[in-house]
């Protein structure tokens, strides 16, 4: 029996009813009288000075009402993530779908027809499109950096000299992962509007919406109490692309005050593939030593990611993610890395689910494989060899409260049956079957030293003891919403259906960095339960005085607050909370994770508020004719603490799956010289039903213990290792390994030579 | 574009309103209509997130032109629920977890109401067929799948 009344119960998502009558507003809805139809001219090259912009005749055109450039930026043209990403080109372009100018008309006809009146003078310069070819001398130069290297990083533990000469088995080799795009369903919109007292609102499906607030008025030369900024209340997706706040949001701005008119920009679906910041793109080259017993003694790894045309501190982290994260999944000690963040003239890159976690585990987890047969050892013994335990220190510092690695490699091996499978012979006929495992470790809530990384939350409970519950957490689908209410509804100890759990709004909620290092559940939801235990405190100091008892003598159950040793005597949550007769309730959470926090420098440091592991296993046929892969069965164990809502973690699962599937197989932008090809479906493909294979998500839980009712979060963690996995069972059913992503028919043919 | 006085039969109501030729049913029950409830995803009928019902069959709004569906029955996701009871398509959707972002389901609902008035008791690997063309980013399918036969059996069981 569970001891919670509502923490791990799978209730029915928050607000869920508008979703399914259409009722819903996305903010592709959202519509304010007298609204513009605003779009974006973007460079049509990948490399090239700008040397005059006239934008007279789009001026002209009747049905225009406003043109911006650069000249049009009054404030800063600063980002805090991007200091070198200007709001629109100045005299520089450096990647095809750059922003050059913004136009503003009655409808999309008239606006689309003012983009082609403007005309812009180039002078192309030589570009490069691949991180390696860039690092070359004479490779033409993207920025003031030698090489095209924006920033390299170094990382040494122990000595990996002596423990590649004590290896008994070492294996080398090279993995090339691609970019991603996020593919929300909904494509990227802002609406933005100055009200009658001059201040501007932003309406978007941005979910770090305190950054976005900070650069929209430091753009637009604004103090930041004069800026909103809100998150749909509902967004169509969101993979990592709400935290940057991208350059449509101040064009949107620039272009509504310059018409003194709402002004809303949507991308199309070909803009989305072809301009919005995908994935970074990774090379990872690694050599791994083992002792025959299993034991991994060695690791040096060189990894080169793809920055685009622009640096980026989340670019930066994304390569540092890539580089460190996979490195505490198990117990290392010998590491040598060197790590480099490369310009080229492609679209700059930023955050996607997985963060790069995903590239720095299909190298890894493809590696251990190789190990594991270089010893004559099955591939799940020996990962538990070497699993990260409870109570262990990483070798970069990471503070392992809570690991379940061990329970899902066990779980998930034993549920897809891979004695059995691993043994079977291989059925006559061109279709082979493997089995293939993958694990991972992703945080929850990260921690970066010499920043707070932390975040608020208010509780106000109402005269009829509802709640409102204010946090900046918006949704983006995956069910913050529901989730944080379930941890306030549990602490406060009221039914779920009374806690109504408000919009991410700048106006209204607490600061919060927004969904990023999977830290709603475990920080943002820390929060909440702290304001929800302030809020319960205050309840219980107004039925004190109420009752004119001390609070040590109070209970509080079923909404009713009650003298311990006289239960007659009491009020109900509704009497304590009436705020006119008593003091209004407001409870308030903060939370700062205490970990001291990675360092920028070193790379040492307790990383995150906890860590969250899995253990994934996929079962593929492979026609040996065609070099199609099939994913038949997928298991996956998931260690997030405990599930808060088990069925909403199972959708995360399936999900997620299926997000990884799509890098995993099927995604490939086919950047051809700076130029997304696949702008289409068609083209860039992602999974449907028919391509989900059975899937059976297992929830472990292992109650972390400062983690809000031992929740740390599934979000991202679930479409990790899935590469490696199915690289893994390719592997074991063809014996021939695919190093880079996406595995394609066409690859696998190659590799067994019938291409 | 000069516009033109066109009349549309949307979820049982008339509705007479000057559209342009080259104006979608997307864009008219959108713009005009301010039918929001069906989305767009791409534009090009690549996703399904335009679904509708013209007369009860699935067609792609997106690709349709409103001129050419004038007088024909149009049944959009906010014409399903009658008299404020939800269809059982949508409690369904809701009940099993079907539902994440949301963005895609108008479409996923619309094309499943045309598999089960069809099909009131198909097998999994019919509904998937049937909802294959339907793209989402966020669920993977599996809980939009039991949403469907779960909503079948409540029809079958005669729900409302």
């Amino acid at each position: 029996m569970s001891e919670y009344s509502v923490i791990g119960k799978s209730v029915r998502r928050v607000d869920v009813e508008k979703l399914v009558t259409g009722r819903a507003k996305y903010s592709i809805d959202a519509k304010l009288p007298g609204m513009l139809c605003g779009k974006i001219l973007r460079s049509p090259h990948p490399h090239a000075r700008i040397l005059n912009i006239d934008t007279t005749q789009a001026e002209k055109l009747t049905g225009v009402k406003a043109v911006v450039t650069a000249k049009d930026v009054t404030g800063e043209p600063k980002t805090l993530f991007s200091p070198q990403v200007l709001p629109l080109a100045t005299d520089m372009v450096r990647y095809i779908g750059e922003p050059v100018a913004g136009v503003a008309a009655i409808d999309e006809y008239v606006a689309t027809e003012a983009l082609d009146l403007i005309k812009v003078d180039y002078e192309k310069l030589p570009a490069v499109f691949d991180a390696e070819e860039a690092m070359k001398p004479g490779a033409p130069k993207i920025h003031d950096a030698e090489r095209n290297i924006a920033v390299r990083f170094e990382v040494n533990r122990g000595d990996v000299e002596k423990g590649f000469a004590e290896a008994d088995f070492i294996a080398e080799d090279r993995f090339v992962t691609p970019p991603q795009n996020h593919v929300c369903m909904e494509p990227a919109n802002c609406m933005a509007s100055f009200d009658a007292s001059g201040r501007l609102t932003v309406h978007s499906q941005q979910t770090s919406i305190f950054w976005a607030r900070s650069d929209v008025a430091r753009v637009m030369n604004m103090p930041e109490n004069m800026v909103r900024v809100i998150q749909s209340p509902t967004a169509g997706g969101h993979f990592g692309s709400g935290n940057a706040t991208p350059r449509r949001h101040f064009i949107a701005s620039l272009l509504a005050r310059k018409a003194w008119r709402p002004v809303k920009i949507v991308n199309t679906r070909e803009e989305e593939f072809a301009s919005v910041y995908p994935m970074m793109p990774v090379i990872i080259e690694v050599k791994m030593g083992v002792k025959k017993d299993g034991t991994i003694i060695a690791k040096q790894t060189r990894l080169i990611g793809d920055s685009g045309a622009y640096f980026s501190i989340i670019a930066m982290s994304i390569l540092s993610v890539a580089m460190i994260r996979h490195e505490s999944l198990y117990r290392f000690n010998n590491l040598k890395t060197e790590a480099f963040l490369v310009y080229t003239n492609r679209i700059p890159t930023c955050s996607l689910r997985g963060f790069g976690n995903q590239a720095g585990h299909f190298a890894l987890e493809s590696m251990m494989d190789q190990l594991a047969e270089g010893i004559g050892m099955d591939p799940a013994e020996i990962r538990l060899k070497n699993a990260i335990q409870t109570g262990d220190t990483s070798v970069h510092g990471w503070v392992i409260r809570s690991s379940g690695l061990t329970e899902c490699i066990q779980k998930s091996t034993e549920s897809a049956g891979w004695k059995a499978k691993r043994a079977a012979k291989q059925p006559e006929g061109v279709k082979k079957r493997g089995i293939g495992i993958g694990c991972a470790i992703h945080v929850a809530g990260m921690k970066v030293a010499g920043q707070s990384w932390g975040c608020g939350a208010l509780v106000k409970i109402n005269d009829d003891a509802t709640v409102n519950l204010l946090t900046g957490e918006g949704d983006s689908g995956q069910g913050a919403r529901t989730v944080l209410a379930q941890i306030c509804a549990e602490e406060l100890g009221v039914p779920f259906e009374h806690v109504w759990s408000s919009l991410a709004d700048t106006d209204f909620a607490p600061y919060t960095a927004g969904p990023l290092s999977s830290r709603t559940t475990a920080t943002a939801g820390n929060a909440v339960r702290l304001a929800a235990a302030d809020a319960k405190r205050q309840l219980i100091q107004s039925a004190a005085e109420k009752l004119n008892v001390t609070v040590d003598s109070l209970e509080a159950k079923n909404q009713r607050i009650y003298v311990r040793n006289n239960p007659e005597m009491s009020v109900s949550y509704a009497e304590a909370a009436m705020g006119m007769n008593y003091r209004p309730i407001i409870g308030r959470g903060v939370f700062i994770p205490t970990q001291s926090g990675s360092d920028a420098r070193t790379w040492y440091g307790d990383s995150a508020t906890s860590y969250s592991f899995t253990s994934q296993v996929a079962e593929v046929e492979v026609d040996t004719e065609t070099g199609e892969v099939k994913l038949l069965n997928y298991t996956g164990a998931y260690d997030l603490g405990r599930a808060v809502n088990p069925m909403a973690a199972e959708g995360q699962a399936e999900g997620g799956l299926s997000f990884a599937m799509g890098y995993s197989m099927t995604e490939n932008l086919e950047p051809e010289k700076g130029h997304v090809v696949s702008t289409q479906f068609t083209d860039y493909k992602l999974p449907t039903t028919l391509d989900m294979p059975e899937i059976k998500p297992i929830l472990v839980e292992t109650d972390d213990p400062v983690c809000p009712f031992g929740a740390k979060g599934v979000g991202e963690i679930v479409g990790v290792p899935t590469a490696a996995a199915i690289a893994n069972a390719i592997y074991n059913a063809v014996g021939v390994r695919i190093r880079e992503l996406p595995i394609t028919a066409e690859k696998v043919l190659k590799a067994l030579k019938k291409l | 574009m000069a516009k033109q006085m066109a009349k549309f039969i949307v979820n049982g109501r008339d509705y007479e309103i000057p559209i342009e030729p080259r104006m979608t049913l997307l864009q008219v029950l959108r713009d005009e209509l301010d039918l929001t409830g069906t989305k767009y995803g791409c534009g090009i009928g690549e996703c399904g997130a335009c679904t509708v019902l013209i007369d009860g069959k699935p067609m792609l709004s997106c690709c349709t032109l409103a001129i050419t569906v004038r007088g024909k029955n149009i049944t959009t996701i906010e014409g399903l629920a009658e008299d404020g009871n939800l269809h059982p398509l949508q409690q369904a959707f809701m009940d099993c977890g079907a539902v994440q972002c949301g963005y895609c389901t108008s479409g996923m609902i619309m094309t499943a109401k045309a598999l089960l008035d069809e099909n009131s008791n198909p097998a999994r690997e019919e509904v998937k067929e049937y909802l294959a063309s339907n793209i989402c980013r966020c669920t993977g399918y599996v809980k939009i799948v039991d949403a469907v036969l779960t909503a079948a059996e409540m029809m079958r069981k005669g729900s409302k």
